[in-house]
């Protein structure tokens, strides 16, 4: 199977260990990702907040570059997957917006089919299918592991045809199929509050600090996230929300994408696991 | 399919329908005021004008105070109101398209640091094709003159170097190679969009 990958920019940088453990995976499934040529950033929320036009252009390149592959389109990041499916929206359904999106790119020699589909990582890795083949590969399973799962926003808003935008479930049914234990987790699907977290920094703080409560009230061993936003909010931050907020969290917190490849008995160091800001390897050495 | 509630236009709808044109926002008309986008907002606490009466403040034609309010700008995107809404309004959206609107008129809530942050964030976008999140964090905060932010965003830098998360200078725009065809594209939208009157 084949697929046109869309990294965005975390891959490179804050998300490392998703977007290696993304590859890695997928080389042990069977899965060919085809990078996009000289790809560009989606930008996010920010270049939709000052010029929405500009930004749905900018982000429709990748897509114009992607048609020359042919393949369906997966994204890893939610704010890349909502950012290019909202380039196929308005190009589907705003005459307007879709022929300055087709003048633009046939400018650069690059136009849009329409046929392509946009998938989230986690979309594509949940599906039944998918997770009978993961199931039957399973050298490691992760008996006795308790995981939050933690959707975060745009995996599953605003667009809600892969799972329920409050209660979604595949992700705790992933941790099932990987032998672990999926705890309830009441804020699977609240906001982070990552997009502040340079503008309100207090607040985000606050805001990351009710996740950790509401994983550790819950039991749980660990959380697993597939939002790189999300992930920064819960592992990166989670020393200066111990420091400023006076807690004593210890919870670790991975993507997705490193319990599959923990589970299929790939090599820690291939899934970037030490790259975590919250040390994991006390939890993964109990597992063995 | 739901009657428009009658409102009360101090500016004779203008500034309603200016903001119904959008794309996606023709459904603000059919707002029942009911407060469930407030209720689920995660950063209402915070915002000059909740979400709830924001929009009943564009019904009422209040374009200044909207426009200036810091509740644009305390959006995080999360799309919980957008779901839950009975009326099915796409608020987040149209809180871009306002958003949209205040940032072409210049005017913004003081100080601003949201507007500041994404408009340093477009720009690279819009010149390099890429994000690097460490020019940007480093502009935002020499330009809002946070000395202390600066340096206490520093330390989480080293910490993100250490573990190969951020390049050693993280400071290095990124670009991507074809430079050339994003200004085009760039150019395009800024040439023709008063046209088509496409996207925003």
């Amino acid at each position: 199977m084949k697929l046109t990958f869309y990294p965005g920019c975390s891959a490179h940088a804050t998300a490392r260990p998703y977007d290696e453990s993304f590859r890695a995976i997928s080389r042990a499934l069977g899965v060919e990702l085809v990078e996009i040529d000289d790809w560009n950033c989606c930008g996010a929320m920010a270049s939709q907040s000052i010029d929405r036009a500009k930004a749905l252009v900018i982000a429709s390149r990748n897509i114009g570059l992607a048609e020359k592959l042919g393949n369906d389109i997966v994204a890893h990041c939610s704010s890349c997957y909502v950012v290019l499916r909202k380039v196929m929206k308005a190009w589907q359904t705003e005459p307007e917006t879709k022929a300055l999106i087709d003048g633009a790119l046939a400018e650069i020699g690059l136009s849009i089919s329409g046929k392509l589909k946009v998938m989230h990582a986690y979309e594509f890795y949940t599906n039944e299918n998918m997770l009978e083949l993961i199931k039957s590969k399973i050298k490691k399973p992760l008996r006795g592991l308790k995981v939050a799962s933690y959707y975060g926003c745009l995996a599953v808003r605003p667009f809600t045809d892969i799972d329920d935008p409050e209660n979604p479930m595949r992700l705790d049914n992933l941790v099932e199929a990987l032998g672990g234990e999926a705890v309830p987790y009441a804020m699977k699907t609240k906001c982070c509050g990552g997009a502040l977290i340079a503008v309100e920094e207090a607040a985000s703080q606050e805001q990351f600090s009710k996740h950790l409560e509401c994983a550790r009230q819950e039991g749980a061993d660990c959380i697993q996230a597939c939002c790189p936003m999300c992930l920064l909010s819960v592992d990166t931050y989670q020393g200066r929300v111990n420091k400023n907020l006076g807690r004593d969290y210890n919870i670790p917190a991975f993507y997705f994408t490193e319990l599959i490849g923990l589970a299929l008995g790939l090599d820690p160091a291939e899934l970037g696991l030490k790259r975590h800001f919250v040390s994991n390897e006390a939890l993964i050495a109990s597992l063995a | 399919m739901p009657i428009p509630l009658p409102v009360i236009e101090a500016d004779g709808g203008a500034f309603l329908s200016e903001v119904a044109s959008k794309p996606g926002a023709e459904k603000i008309r059919i707002c029942i005021q009911c407060g469930t986008c407030s209720g689920g907002c995660p950063f209402a606490h915070l915002m000059d004008y909740t979400p709830r009466r924001l929009f009943a403040m564009i019904r009422a034609g209040m374009r200044d105070e909207v426009l200036k309010s810091n509740t644009l700008w305390l959006c995080s995107s999360c799309y919980m109101c957008a779901v839950r809404c009975p009326q099915d309004i796409p608020f987040t959206d149209i809180m871009y398209a306002i958003k949209n609107i205040a940032v072409a008129e210049g005017k913004y809530p003081d100080p601003c640091r949201g507007g500041i942050f994404y408009g340093l964030m477009a720009g690279q976008v819009a010149k390099y094709g890429m994000t690097t999140e460490g020019l940007v964090m480093t502009r935002y905060y020499l330009k809002l003159r946070d000395i202390k932010g600066l340096l206490n965003n520093m330390g989480l830098a080293l910490g993100m170097i250490r573990r190969g998360l951020l390049p050693l200078v993280p400071i290095l725009p990124r670009k991507i190679k074809a430079v050339g065809d994003l200004h085009k594209i760039v150019k395009y939208v800024d040439t023709h969009r008063s046209k088509t009157g496409g996207g925003s």
